[in-house]
């Protein structure tokens, strides 16, 4: 894990007097901290919503989500090992919150993927040991790594739809498994979240990419939400069979594809060979206020305007106050405006912009 | 719709989330026999319902490791982002016409570390409750003469909370003292004797406190002994190197299963409470909407006076103090 994310976790001691708290780590010590960022509520992709309030963090539950190109990560109720029992016999959990630029969205995923194959308790468990002046102490070394042990091969474009479904142990295997493949979509928001609490409604109201409740009743991933988006960035998504239970369906998508792209060549062939026996009106474009971009593509193409992400926090105002004063509405008629993060763009050359 | 908060209280450790899950595991079984209703909303069913599986799971382990209660409570984003439990109550068939919001929170808050706004939150959450139940580690309190009652129920702390968030109290409350894992303690009328006193004894200073001639005319003060898990007793004590005690339970037959005894008994009394505000007929600060709540539907108080008058006054349960505030 790159030393620009920052680090906090949640643990407690053994005895009576260290009760559960975060700290936060850091490369010169651990100092107790709340995350500021769950404090109040958050607004992002025209959404507001309070992380905190979509889980019962005592039980293994995720939320990730993305705030002025910012990920930040929570993953609550892993449980410490045997030994690390509190002075009532009572199991200790553990809680890491990680956040940092969206460059370093390779990290998240990592850490994503193993706390949904139930690797992460153990790693984590495995940097925690008892003492200190908290009851525990995390080995701030080792820590840093654990983004390291998922080799990220594949690193396709994010599948945009979104998705819930009941949070069943194949269902994150699932979602691992499409994070394996693919990345995390590039857009402000909630992304992902793993719940024992929140109704399937609650969770498309908040616009998730990928939800995953008990209180759903269906082990099938739902598609509820396929957003609009700009012409350049639907030709990158990927075509990868993004889960066990829809590989079928992408390869039957796959055929059914070729088959279409056939009839319409068919049709083309034979456009081409009617407008050499039929005489054409003329059509006039205004070619003069149009880009190459735009003649590609001259169909109109509206995306709705997503509302700039703001913090309202009610306790820091003057420190959580972020506001991007951009609007998303992209038009390729008269003249396509869009905004660079929808572009194309190389991932190195993005990384060093943010750095810069 | 109005509400009314209700406070579980104790250092961490102690059982406050036990209590209140044995609280909800009993509602429906007890209320549901008169013509009241009392409804979870959606997400503390579901919360309430996780941490029942987990107190019934418990049960498999107390002969291997005499391990006790469910895990810790967690306020993951400080005092603001605790989670009430909240309950509609009112006549079957009916939407709901008041509201019981129960507050739990981390123990840690009593301690010498919780920071300002932890003791703050605190202080204003009995403050602002009309009930506050004092969850109590029996066995702490009566296993050997009490020596380990001060380090794990903290009454020290408790009362110089009180003495804190009772400053110029103009309306009752009702402070309840549930001792919790105190099957063994229930056996006969001697050890129930033994138990009221050690009670009395191990929370004189609070106890004086309400006497005070400042807050002796608002303070209604009664105990309700709750098995919360019922199929278990206290077996024997070990100190660990941190001079921690642990408390091992075992199980009364190998077979036995979750079955709390008495956890509807602190709403019996609540609902005595209210019912005796309302009949007075005054005004009570946070009180007022009784009138409204229970002045034009007869049905219901009639409901709530059936339900209020099976509150129990042997066998471990005795009002201290207060009486007129629940002669109905």
């Amino acid at each position: 894990m790159e030393t620009k994310i920052d680090v906090y976790v949640q643990s407690r001691g053994l005895t009576q007097d260290h009760d559960y708290r975060w700290l936060k780590i850091e490369t010169n010590g651990q100092t107790p901290e709340i995350p500021t960022i769950l404090k109040g509520s958050i607004q992002a992709d025209g959404k507001r919503m309070v992380p905190v309030e979509l889980i019962d963090s005592q039980k293994f539950s995720i939320v990730l989500f993305r705030l002025a190109n910012e990920l930040t990560l929570l993953i609550t109720g892993l449980k410490a090992g045997e030994e690390r029992i509190d002075f009532a016999g009572r199991s200790i959990r553990n809680s890491l919150l990680i956040r940092g630029r969206y460059g370093y969205e390779k990290d998240f995923r990592g850490i994503l993927i193993r706390a949904l194959t139930e690797q992460l308790e153990l790693d984590l468990d495995r940097v925690i040991t008892s003492g200190g002046d908290y009851g525990f102490t995390v080995d701030k070394k080792a820590i840093r790594t654990l983004a390291k042990l998922e080799d990220l091969q594949f690193d396709t474009q994010a599948n945009h739809i979104d998705r819930i479904a009941k949070n069943t142990p194949e269902n994150r295997k699932d979602l691992a498994l499409e994070l394996r493949q693919n990345q995390l979509p590039n857009r402000e928001g909630l992304l992902v979240v793993v719940t024992s609490l929140k109704a399937g409604s609650v969770l498309e109201t908040m616009g998730v990419w990928r939800g995953l409740s008990n209180r759903i009743e269906s082990e099938i991933w739902q598609d509820y939400n396929k957003r609009i988006l700009p012409s350049s960035t639907v030709s990158r998504q990927s075509i990868l069979p993004v889960t066990h239970n829809q590989t079928q369906a992408k390869k039957g998508g796959l055929i059914l594809m070729i088959v279409l792209l056939l009839i319409i060549l068919v049709a083309i062939l034979a456009q081409i060979l009617q407008t050499r026996s039929i005489p054409q009106p003329e059509i006039q474009f205004r070619q003069e206020t149009l880009s190459p971009e735009a003649q590609i593509t001259p169909h109109e193409i509206q995306i709705q305007p997503e509302t700039a992400p703001t913090y309202t926090p009610e306790t820091q105002p003057e420190t959580w106050k972020i506001q991007t004063p951009t609007s998303n509405k992209i038009e390729t008629t008269p003249t396509p405006q869009i905004p660079p993060e929808t572009l194309p763009t190389n991932d190195e050359n993005s990384r060093e912009k943010l750095e810069n | 719709m109005q509400e009314l908060q209700i406070t579980m209280l104790g250092p961490t450790g102690v059982g406050k989330t036990t209590l209140l899950t044995a609280i909800y595991e009993q509602f429906e079984t007890n209320v549901g026999l008169t013509d009241l209703q009392l409804t979870p909303d959606d997400e503390s069913a579901a919360i309430l319902q996780d941490r029942l599986i987990e107190l019934k799971s418990l049960l498999d382990v107390f002969e291997a490791r005499g391990r006790q209660g469910i895990q810790g409570t967690e306020a993951i984003a400080g005092p603001e982002s605790l989670r009430s439990f909240t309950f509609g109550l009112g006549k079957k068939g009916i939407t709901p016409s008041l509201q019981l919001r129960f507050c739990d929170y981390p123990g840690g808050y009593h301690e010498t570390k919780a920071n300002a706004a932890e003791k703050k939150f605190l202080t204003e959450l009995v403050r602002d409750s009309a009930v506050v139940l004092i969850a109590i580690d029996t066995p702490a309190l009566m296993e050997r003469k009490g020596k380990y009652h001060e380090k794990i129920n903290r009454p020290s702390q408790i009362k110089d909370l009180f003495k804190k968030a009772y400053q110029d109290l103009e309306s009752p409350r009702m402070v309840i003292f549930a001792p919790i894992k105190c099957e063994k303690y229930l056996k006969n009328d001697q050890s129930t004797k033994e138990l009221l006193a050690q009670i009395q004894k191990g929370y004189d200073l609070l106890l004086q406190l309400f006497n005070s001639e400042q807050l002796s005319p608002w303070i209604v003060n009664v105990v309700t002994p709750i098995q919360t898990v019922g199929s278990v007793h206290f077996s024997r004590l070990e100190v660990d190197e941190y001079n921690n005690p642990r408390f091992y339970f075992r199980k009364i037959r190998h077979d036995a299963e979750y079955s709390p005894q008495d956890s509807e008994q602190p709403l019996r009394y609540l609902l005595r409470f209210l019912l005796k505000l309302h009949l007075d007929n005054r005004s009570w600060g946070f009180f007022n909407f009784l009138r409204s709540w229970l002045g034009i539907d007869q049905y219901l108080q009639k409901a709530v006076e059936e339900f209020a008058r099976g509150s129990k006054t042997s066998g471990g349960f005795r009002v201290l103090k207060g009486d007129r505030w629940l002669d109905i």
